[in-house]
This record gives structure tokens, sequence and C-alpha cells, in this order.
């Protein structure tokens, strides 16, 4: 049962590492704590859901989704913090912003769903598991580990091996200087937005298929869970949102395997304060996050 | 003589008809249903239920010439919409009765206040302490003990499992209370519980919990938790590889459509416990089913049954209120109910300490339909 409950958490950790990534590069570049980010990922649920609902591939589903809450990403960033930039000091006051928007966000899929608990169409995706060494493995499983594995290694490459990597990490460094330097921060804005939404859009979808279950409040525990994995990695580190979130998926399943399962809490939350006593920036966190190193 | 005797007659019939209709009243029933919110998909059909009742009786049924308005407004799931709505409903609207909610949580948060204003109010909820200690809160339901009997006893004395494990949700009393209602009297029959493990309504991955399940491999597997809840672990374990001869038992939120519909396949073969037997214990049950597709397009719930029930002892109320019902006749009348043909149960109901006291019905899931199960 150990090497199944390790795969299983690996699954779990892959999900909230794909959930924090996007929550992490906003913080990490621009300092925006967006508590939205988790309506923005049932956002993406529902727009799959609704896509497949219409006749349209999954393939497609996914797609639309994610283009669907890149641009409801930026438009969040366009009406709810660009104008609170503008005036200096904002940072508490984008915090509540965000969650107004989650606020709206959630209201109004709980009046298109009827507050009822969606799921895709069975057989949308194959369910019959196949067996490596001794554990039980879906095929959606293993899918949520590659994409995971993808999006990780497609971020690092953007943020570190292209040109607009580069921007992105002169605007977190520092936005005034990477001006001088030519470099536009809107569309550094833009851009950092656009992918945060497109994450939440994919790591929607992924979870509503594979948890069987879209509705209104979904994003929720995931906001939390994205929460604790951003404190326990480091605030704006990329490496520490992934180690941090297969870290947590790995000891909220073997808690939830081995112990009382109403102690998982308290175990998962336990740790947290643990590492923060030892590491109090996070395990990856320091005065300057992998977002905000000027050149690799 | 002829003309007087006539004359008589006819100052006789004009006499009786305006007593009637001094007599005849329009009786208020205020609902305060969970149309939206987390509770919706048990509210909305409790609410459906009540108002095809109501017209029923308001047709059909002698209410000594008394005919009931109703108020269906929505709580959201709401403790404090819930309490504005019986306020507006007891001191603006001046209602005979209110509908409490089919939440516990928020039944239990109004009902002093329904006291407070002595108002005769009749909840779905499962809490019984929801009655206790009040002379007008009535509960539509019987006691957990009572009602999980039942199916503790099929399981235990039909299904016969050596080996169970037992499932609930931890954030709500009311999936608490069922399951350890159930694991009591199954031990007692000589059941073994070999895990309970707990999760939270908002969870929606039950992966390491199926593993550990799998791993048990138990006779049976005990679910306390919301149709959507229960029909996503059903899934997520028979992913996991739990045995197919394992039997899943839940309680009535298992009997719904919302469970079939969430579980598909996965639901067929599972046994559930409902107020209701689809298809209809008597003639009334059939009549209900048929004005319920009618006017919904849809097949009723348990839910929508027991909100039937709700109306029908509120009907039943107001007849054995006499002429001229108050808050205060309804309400003893109320409490006074014996014997009372509902749909429900066996087909009879009768109040006792304020809650009403009825058989329950073990279904099963065969070609995807919720029927009862053999055995009973």
């Amino acid at each position: 049962m150990l090497a199944q409950q390790l795969f299983n958490g690996l699954v779990l950790g892959a999900v909230y590492a794909l959930f924090a990534l996007g929550f992490n590069l906003v913080f990490g570049v621009h300092k925006i704590m967006n508590l939205a980010h988790g309506a923005i990922f049932m956002v993406g649920a529902f727009v799959g859901l609704y896509s497949v609902t219409l006749g349209l591939p999954l393939w497609a589903a996914f797609l639309i989704a994610m283009v669907f809450t890149g641009l409801l990403s930026v438009m969040i960033d366009f009406v709810a913090f660009r104008p609170l930039r503008k005036t200096g000091d904002a940072e508490f006051a984008m915090l509540i912003a965000s969650i107004g928007v989650e606020m709206i966000l959630v209201n109004l899929a709980l009046r298109a769903s009827d507050a009822r608990t969606l799921r895709f169409p069975f057989g949308i995706v194959p369910v019959e598991p196949f067996f490596l060494f001794g554990m039980r493995i879906t095929p959606l499983q293993f899918v949520i580990a590659a994409v995971a594995v993808l999006c990780v290694t497609l971020l690092a490459f953007y943020l570190y091996r292209t040109s607009f990597g580069r921007q992105v990490r002169a605007v977190s460094s520092n936005e005034r200087a990477a001006m001088l330097l030519g470099v536009e921060p809107r569309m550094i804005y833009l851009q950092t937005f656009f992918i945060s939404g497109l994450l939440a859009g994919l790591a929607g979808v992924l979870i509503g298929l594979a948890f069987n279950s879209i509705n209104f409040s979904m994003g929720e525990p995931y906001l939390l869970r994205g929460f604790v994995v951003l404190i326990l990695g480091g605030l704006g580190s990329l490496r520490g949102a992934v180690v941090a979130g297969l870290a947590l998926g790995i000891i909220q399943t073997l808690s939830v395997a081995y112990f009382p399962t109403g102690l998982t809490d308290i175990i998962v939350y336990s740790l947290l304060f643990a590492v923060l006593l030892v590491r109090p920036n996070g395990l990856f966190g320091d005065a300057v996050s992998d977002a905000r190193v000027a050149r690799r | 003589m002829r003309k007087l005797t006539l004359g008589l007659a006819a100052s006789a019939t004009l006499i009786a008809s305006s007593s009637m209709s001094v007599h005849a009243a329009e009786i208020l029933v205020g609902v305060a249903a969970e149309l939206t919110g987390l509770n919706a998909n048990v509210g909305t059909q409790t609410a459906r239920g009540i108002e095809v009742g109501v017209e029923w009786l308001n047709a059909n049924h002698d209410m000594n010439g008394n005919t009931i308005r109703l108020m269906i407004e929505d709580n959201a799931t709401d403790k404090a919409q819930s309490m504005t709505l019986l306020n507006k409903f007891a001191l603006r609207d001046n209602v005979h009765v209110v509908v409490g909610t089919s939440s516990s949580i928020l039944a239990l948060s109004i009902a002093p206040r329904a006291e407070e204003l002595q108002v005769p109010m009749i909840t779905s909820a499962f809490a019984p302490a929801v009655v206790e200690g009040r002379k007008w809160v009535f509960k539509a339901s019987d006691t957990p003990a009572r009602m999980f009997q039942s199916i503790a006893n099929y399981t235990a004395d039909v299904l016969k499992p050596e080996t169970c494990v037992r499932v609930y949700a931890r954030d709500n009393e009311a999936y608490v209370e069922q399951s350890n209602v159930w694991a009591r009297i199954v031990k007692e029959k000589g059941v073994e519980i070999v895990d309970e493990p707990s999760i939270l309504l908002s969870d929606t991955d039950f992966t390491a919990i199926a593993t550990r399940i799998v791993d048990l491999d138990p006779d049976c597997l005990h679910l306390a938790m919301t149709p959507e809840t229960s029909a996503n672990f059903v899934i997520q374990t028979k992913s996991a590889g739990l045995d197919p001869d394992t039997l899943i038992i839940g309680g009535t939120t298992m009997a719904t459509g919302f469970f079939l519909d969430a579980a598909g396949e996965a639901a067929e073969g599972t046994y559930s416990l409902a107020d209701y037997s689809p298809g209809g214990i008597n003639e009334l049950g059939k009549t209900f089913e048929a004005a319920y597709e009618a006017k919904f397009g849809e097949k009723p719930d348990n839910f929508s049954a027991v909100g039937f029930a709700e109306a029908l002892v509120i009907g039943q109320a107001i007849k054995a209120a006499g002429d001229n019902p108050t808050r205060d006749s309804i309400r003893e009348a109320m409490a006074g109910l014996k014997d009372v043909e509902t749909i429900i149960g066996n087909g009879t109901l009768s109040m006792v300490d304020q809650m009403a006291q009825y058989q329950m019905n073990v279904l099963t899931v065969e070609d995807g339909q919720l029927v009862r199960a053999p055995g009973q």
C-alpha cells in the first residue's frame, strides 16, 4: 500500500504544484497576493465543462478553458489591480480587491450552476487502470503528473531562457530600472497574468475530470493549500512551489493513509509551523526569489 | 304555509352559507427553503413536494372548507436569511404555519425564535434537538435512532456482512449521527467495524482513503455524506480497486436522483435508506408521483416526497383544528396527529413527541432505478 499511497501523494502534489505555479508567479513578479486565483481555477473547470456539453472535443475544451481563464486573469488585472497600482503602495488594497473579485466570480458560478455539483460526462476519459510495479494507475493520474512536469519545464524555460523571461525578471527585480532599460511593464503584467490564469484554467479542468466534481466552491480548498505551498516553498520561488506542492501532497496522503483522518490538517499545519520556525522564508525563499534573479 | 316553509328553508340556507363563509379561511403557510446555496439540492426538491402537496390539498382534501395559500422563499442555505424569513412570515405576513428549513443547522438556529413568536414550525431537518424543550416546533421525520434502525437491521440481518468500513462527513452533525447510529446497531448484531475514516464535505480527492479501504477488503462500506460526495466517493473507491462484491450502503442522500446521476454505473447495487418508496406505497403515493411529474417534468425523489408529506401533516392539522383555525389550535392538532395517511414509510404516520414516526424503507439500485430492496 505504501507505494500506491506515495504515488497518490505525488499526483495530489502535482495538482497543488500546478495550482500554486500561477499563484506564485503573480506574487513573485508583482507582489500581488491574488486571492481570486481559486475562483479563476473554478471558472476554468466550468468553461471546460460547458465546452464539452456543447459537443466540443476534450482537447478543445482544455484550450478554450485555458484561453478564457488567461484572458479573465488579464481582465482582472486591468479592472481590479491596475487602477490601484497607480496609487502607489496598494498591496493591501489589491488583496482586498482580489477577495472582491473572488466573491463575484463564485456567486456568478453559484447562480449559473444553481448551486449544484456538476461533472463531466462519463466515458470522456479512459478510466481503466493499468498496473505498474504493483501500483494501480489511472490514465488521468498519469496525465496530471505529466502535465505538471511539462508546465514546470515550460515555465522555467520561459523565465530563464527567453528574452520575455528576462524582461519579466527585470520588472520583478526593479520595475523602474527595467523601464529605463526599455522594458514595457504593462506587457509584463499582461503576460504574467495571462500565464497565471492559463495555468489555473488547466488545473481546473484537470481536477474537474480527475475528481468528478465541479462546483462554485471548488477553488476554496485549493486556494488554502496553494497558500500553504506558497509559504512553505518560499514566496515567489517557482522551485519552492513545485517541491512544496509535492511534499504537501505526499504528507497529506500519508497522514490520511496511516493516521486517523481527522488529524490530517493538524499534521499538515504543524509541519508548516515547524518548517517556518527553522526557515522563516520557506524552503527556498530568501531575500531574492527565483523570479527576481537578474541573470542566470 | 307552503310559502312560509320555503321562506324559512331559503333563510336557513342563506344563514348556513353565510356561516360557512365566516368559517372558511385562507390559511397562510410560509416556506423558508434552501433554493440556493449548499443545501439547494435538498431544499429545492422539498419545496417542490410541498407545492404539489398544497395543490392537492386545496383541490381534494376537506380542510373544513379552508384553503392554503403558500409562500415559498429562498433562505439561501444561510442562517441570517432563514431568521429574516421566519420573522417576516410570522410578524408581517402573519402566517399560520412556517415550514422550516431542511438543514439541521439552519433549523436549530431558527427554532428558538419560532418558539418565541409562538408560530407552529414544521421542519424536515434531521437533528432531534430541533424539537427538544419546545412545543411550537415539529419534525417531519423520526429520530435518527429509529430512522436508521431499518437500514442497520437490514445490513446485519439480510445482507449479513462480517466486516465493514464506515466513512462519514465529520463537518456535519447529522452525518456523524447517522453513521454512529448505524454503527452502534450493526456492532450489537456482531458486525465488525474495521475502520472509520472521515472526510470533509468540501473534499473531492478521496484516493488516499479509497486505497486504505481497498487494502482492508471489507464486506461492506457505509457512507454518510451528501449525494454528490457519496457518488464521488463510490466512483473513486471502485476506481481504486474495491472488490465488486463489497456492499455499499448509505443513508437517505443515496436514495436520490442526484446520487444516481452523479454516480452513474457505480451506483448499481448500492443500498440506501428512504422515507419514500419509488412508485408509491399506496394510491396517494401514485397520485403524488403523477402530479409531481406533470408539474415538474421529472420523477420526484425522496426529499420531494418528504415535502409532500409535510404538506399532508399541515392539511391534517388544519382539518383537526376545527373551525377558524388559529396558530394555537393548529399546533395542538398537529401534536395529536395519529395514524394519518401519508406517502412515506408504510403509508401512515403519527406524531410522537412532536416528531413524525413511521417505518423507513430500504432501497437498492437496479438498472439505474431505485427499487425497494428485497427481504424487508
